[in-house]
């Protein structure tokens, strides 16, 4: 995590490098060209044509799935169509749809990478968004408008779903493995036209990849394929009941019909992007610029009777082909060119999370030139002053206020809400949550007042944030420990407090004398609060 | 800048604009002082004009300024300046006041001394942009500014320089300096001020000259500068209290703060004395050497302060001219005496081969008394490019915005057309009669010679200062496109309608869909 003093810098690990050509790719471009630059004829086009030309709104119901997935598979379908519609209402509600150790691969596209749920909404709060807040960007819906292209494709344990992202002019292929706990890994490769403004070689090299693949399955040369991939590789189709190692055993498939493991007749998926590239976007050092993998869309066999494929292909550093993995386009299950409709699948176990949904509700000014508004979740006019009042409290003190990009308001639910809205308390991020909603925090019916409680819970959680943005004249928070950063939080909440507070007693019992030498130490200026009331008095 | 904010201030420039129209063509006289109710209104008329002043471009601001003034913006990292054109550089290096508020022509709180005033900063400095962020301490002298000091708001200090230690000191000093008035308590006293400490609040007529002299004042309720209530005062927009500090930025060299302003507002239960200001002066060690109490103007009057008619600076200064003009000379063409103000060699320059322009077309010179030159930031030239008001000339470009070269011999060709149009006003305005203007619009099928009533393409006077701006220019120049196009051959008949002559040969044309260059800025005249 980076733990810089400017907040606007302060969302997280992304090359300065990147951070340029994320300017300069910037969004809302033309949609990408329909055939890479430089491509000659009669060469493998890269990219399709794109079919998705309109932007919906957020009030646009989930984008409908072409074609019906067949009996058995509605709850894949309901699965990843709640998802996409929870991409689309706030990156918040996606939180319970993933695992609470999941890993997320963003590196293609953001330069990110990382593991955990709050870590995995954080990231998209900040750069699944264009231009990433990093660069200044400030989309306050903190959502997608991202539009599914392809039917979804499925794996007994995975969902593939390509989607366009209107706004940035680029199309993913989003692989998810998903589990009975949720999403316990996903990787987001991105199309062509991505690749290609970041490296030109990038395109280079992925081209004759997918001319020798292509070339060498549809001609169903048995020498061919077997040149294709490294001594130890690995074909799975889990749909298709395939796992084969080696090249001349996957060699072996190479004229066989479709549900044999061929590709006959394999071209390219026409009408979207086809090829999504994935690797390390970044321009500096070893790992700079390397291409780890493709992921095509594939359609197999007759015009009449096909089946439509997504083929992840894992290199290695030669462009041989480490693994394999095909997954099978849902609406194709069953039918004459198509796998089986799978008897089992990650479907059956996992769940469309039936947590409450946040919304934004409204936007707070900062009061400060050139610092966005706050965007409040769950807001209720009986609760959103408070956040105002608490940055009052600083300011009174004389101390800047934080500035936070966003409040969520966390509805209670089973179990720890932070952790099931992908919040996390005392981090870097400048999206904050706070554990109450506006029953909970005010006093009686007509909200005279609000209870200590929420009022120390804002002050607390505004004091994180102002702590790590380097507000504080102690150094490096972000090397504090967790409890270094707590005492900090819940001292300067003391000081700030409207009312006499008594600091969490799992603080122990500093005196009052050690709490204001705390919070000048931490603050440079005096306590605001009324009289002191301390766990040890005085 | 919102739009909706930018939107909201339009009216009040557009006023302003009239307004100091009204001033500039007219005179660079002190402000009507019929308009003051109150002796120290003078002072806020003055620190109004400097805001509007600055606004309109910080070389507006020299007059405001002693020769000698000094500025003080260490507590900004941009050291200190000792000569009044000095001063003018460092704050037009210092500040971006070209963009700053048109609402603060309506100065804030004012707080005045009886020779010097404290208020909050007409600058927007690119690291505090924020309001209420920077003071002024001010030191008046008859003839403008002395010192200038800039002190930043101890929220700011901190946002800027969090892990500055001295800002702690400085906090905990104005708030124990508040109590210690507040309560009338006299125990923090002796740490707080110096033995030898001194205390002015000239307006009260109040001196003290020792720690202990100062003692008895705070613990005396009845002391003209006993401050009972007080409280230092919560700034608007999250800008924290009302307390700023001058030091040095380079805190690890342990210079001290050298100053703590603290404002608040005071109540003996009939809300007096009301809004004070206090400068602490402070020592090595920290403690308070020197105080100096301001008032809030507005208070002075309504507490009965500083008896019916408080003196001090503000009775002895003159109110520079909002906008700087200054006579340049006296430019002796064809035959006329033309004052010149804000000009340069180069612009008389531009003014004399304008008028060898109509002597070229063998017309006779235009009657025009007096030239201005102005930056294009002042209100006056607010969408406009040239004004001309009967005889008299109002450009809004100065020599370095269209000099071509560096030796400024050749300039851009907008500013010679906009030059000969205004030139064409004033050559109407004596040598057009009423019938031809009349002839003039009928032919040019407008409805109207000169009426506000109409958009400025459609006066006939306009196409006509244009018309001439076309025929006499020595490069192809079309007219605008605010007004309707012309064939060449129409052209010709109108400029021979207005003048009695045909066009110069060197009137170069091309008809309408023909390609020709931009036309150059719109002007404005009346």
């Amino acid at each position: 995590m980076v733990m810089g003093s400017d907040r606007r810098r302060a969302v997280g690990a992304i090359s300065a490098a990147t951070i340029t050509l994320l300017i300069l790719a910037g969004c809302g471009t033309a949609a990408p060209p329909s055939d890479p630059p430089g491509a000659a004829p009669g060469e493998v086009p890269l990219a399709a044509p794109p079919t998705v030309s309109s932007t919906p709104g957020l009030a646009t119901p989930p984008a409908a799935s072409p074609g019906s997935p067949p009996m058995g598979l509605p709850a894949a379908q309901a699965y990843a169509d709640a998802l996409l519609a929870a991409t689309r209402r706030g990156f918040t509600n996606t939180a319970p749809f993933y695992a609470p150790g999941a890993q997320q691969d963003l590196r293609f596209l953001v330069d990110f990478s990382g593991s955990g749920r709050a870590t995995i909404v954080q990231a998209a709060r900040d750069y699944q968004q264009m231009p990433p807040r990093s660069m200044g960007g400030w989309d306050q819906s903190d959502a997608h408008e991202a539009t599914r292209v392809q039917p979804i494709f499925l794996g007994r344990t995975d969902l593939l779903d390509v989607r366009a992202i209107p706004s940035c002019g680029y199309t993913v292929a989003d692989r998810m493995t998903v589990a009975a706990e949720g999403i316990t890994r996903e990787t987001m490769a991105g199309s062509v036209d991505r690749a290609e403004f970041f490296h030109s070689g990038w395109v280079a090299r992925a081209r004759p990849i997918v001319e020798r693949y292509l070339g060498a399955w549809t001609a169903g040369s048995g020498e061919a394929v077997a040149a294709l991939y490294t001594p130890d590789a690995v074909l799975t189709d889990s749909l298709g009941s395939m796992r084969v190692v080696g090249p001349t055993t996957i060699a072996a498939r190479a004229g066989a019909d479709a549900a044999r493991g061929g590709l006959p007749g394999a071209r390219l998926t026409s009408g979207s992007a086809a090829v999504f590239l994935r690797g390390d976007l970044s321009l500096l050092g070893p790992r700079a610029a390397r291409l780890e993998g493709l992921t095509l869309l594939l359609t197999v066999g007759s015009p009449s009777c096909g089946d439509e494929l997504a083929v992840d292909l894992t290199l290695d550093a030669a462009d041989l082909i480490r693994g394999e993995e095909r997954f099978h386009r849902i609406d194709r299950l069953g039918t004459c060119g198509g796998a089986a409709v799978p008897g089992t699948g990650w479907w059956q176990s996992a769940r469309i999370p039936s947590v409450p949904q946040v919304r934004r509700t409204a936007d707070l000014p900062t009061a400060v030139a050139g610092v966005h508004p706050i965007a409040l979740w769950n807001g209720d006019p009986r609760v959103d002053p408070i956040v105002a009042w608490a940055r009052a409290r600083f300011a009174a003190a004389g101390l800047p206020p934080p500035e936070p990009a966003s409040v969520t308001f966390l509805p209670a639910v089973p179990g720890d809400r932070w952790a099931t809205y992908g919040f996390a308390t005392g981090t870097s991020a400048i999206d904050l949550a706070l554990p109450f909603t506006a029953d909970e925090a005010c006093v009686d019916a007509s909200c005279s007042a609000w209870r200590a409680t929420a009022k120390a819970a804002t002050l607390h959680e505004l004091a994180h944030l102002w702590t790590v943005r380097g507000a504080s004249p102690l150094p490096s928070p972000g090397t504090w420990d967790p409890a270094g950063a707590d005492r900090a939080a819940e001292t300067i909440t003391w000081g700030l407090m409207d009312e006499p507070y008594r600091v969490d007693p799992r603080l122990g019992a500093p005196s009052c004398a050690r709490l204001t030498a705390d919070f000048e130490t931490l603050t440079n200026s005096s306590p605001v609060g009324l009289d002191c009331v301390s766990p040890a008095g005085g | 800048m919102s739009s909706t904010r930018e939107q909201a201030r339009r009216p009040r420039r557009a006023l302003v604009a009239g307004l100091c129209a009204v001033v500039l063509v007219g005179c660079a006289a002190p402000l009507d002082a019929s308009t003051r109710t109150a002796p120290t209104d003078r002072a806020e008329q003055w620190a109004t004009a400097y805001a509007s002043a600055l606004r309109q471009g910080v070389f507006n601001v020299r007059r405001f300024y002693d020769e000698e003034a000094v500025l003080d913006l260490t507590a900004l990292g941009r050291g200190t300046a000792s000569e009044r054109d000095e001063d003018v550089r460092l704050i037009g290096s210092a500040f971006d006041v070209r963009d700053a508020d048109a609402s603060r022509d309506a100065a804030g709180e004012l707080y005045l001394a009886a020779t010097g005033a404290l208020e909050q900063a007409a600058f927007m400095d690119q690291a505090f942009q924020a309001p209420h962020q920077l003071v002024s301490i001010e030191e008046m002298s008859a003839t403008g500014i002395a010192r200038q000091t800039l002190a930043v708001s101890e929220l700011a200090w901190r946002s800027a320089r969090a892990d500055d230690p001295r800002i702690l000191a400085a906090h905990k000093l104005a708030l124990a300096w508040a109590a210690a008035w507040r309560n009338g308590s006299t125990a923090d006293i002796p740490a707080l001020y110096r033995a030898d400490a001194t205390l002015r609040d000239e307006l009260v007529g109040v001196e003290a000259a020792s720690g202990t002299a100062i003692a008895s004042l705070v613990g005396d309720r009845a002391s003209p500068v006993a401050l009972p209530g007080f409280e230092i005062t919560t700034m608007p927009d999250l800008a924290g209290p009302a307390v700023y500090v001058v030091g040095s930025i380079e805190w690890a060299s342990a210079d001290p703060m050298s100053q703590v302003v603290v404002i608040g507002s005071a109540n003996d239960g009939a809300a007096c004395p009301g809004g004070v200001a206090a400068v602490l002066n402070l020592d090595g060690a920290g403690n308070i050497a020197r105080e100096q109490r301001y008032h809030r103007a507005g208070d002075l009057a309504r507490c009965g302060l500083a008896g019916a008619a408080p003196r001090g600076w503000w009775n002895a200064l003159t109110i520079p001219a909002v906008v700087a003009v200054d006579p340049t000379g006296v430019l002796d063409v064809s035959g006329q005496q033309v004052a010149m103000f804000n000009s340069s060699p180069a612009l008389d320059g531009l003014v004399a081969w304008a008028y060898g322009r109509f002597a070229a077309a063998k017309l006779p010179p235009p009657a025009v008394s007096r030239v201005t030159f102005y930056e294009p930031t002042v209100d006056l030239c607010r969408g406009v490019a040239g004004l001309a008001a009967g005889d008299e000339l109002s450009m809004c470009f100065t020599a370095q915005r269209v000099c071509v070269n560096e030796s400024c011999s050749v300039f851009e060709p907008s500013a010679k057309g906009v030059m000969l149009h205004e030139l064409g006003h004033a050559w109407m305005s004596t040598h057009t009669k009423r019938a031809v203007g009349e002839a003039f619009t009928e032919q040019a099928g407008l409805a109207r010679w000169a009426s506000s009533d109409v958009p400025w393409g459609e006066r006939g006077v306009e196409l006509a200062a244009d018309l001439m701006a076309w025929a006499l220019m020595d490069t192809a120049r079309p007219l605008s496109r605010k007004l309707p196009a012309y064939s060449c051959e129409q052209l010709a008949a109108l400029y021979e309608t207005l003048t009695s002559t045909p066009p110069p040969a060197s009137a170069a044309c091309a008809d309408p869909g023909t390609e020709q260059a931009e036309a150059p800025a719109t002007d404005r005249s009346r």
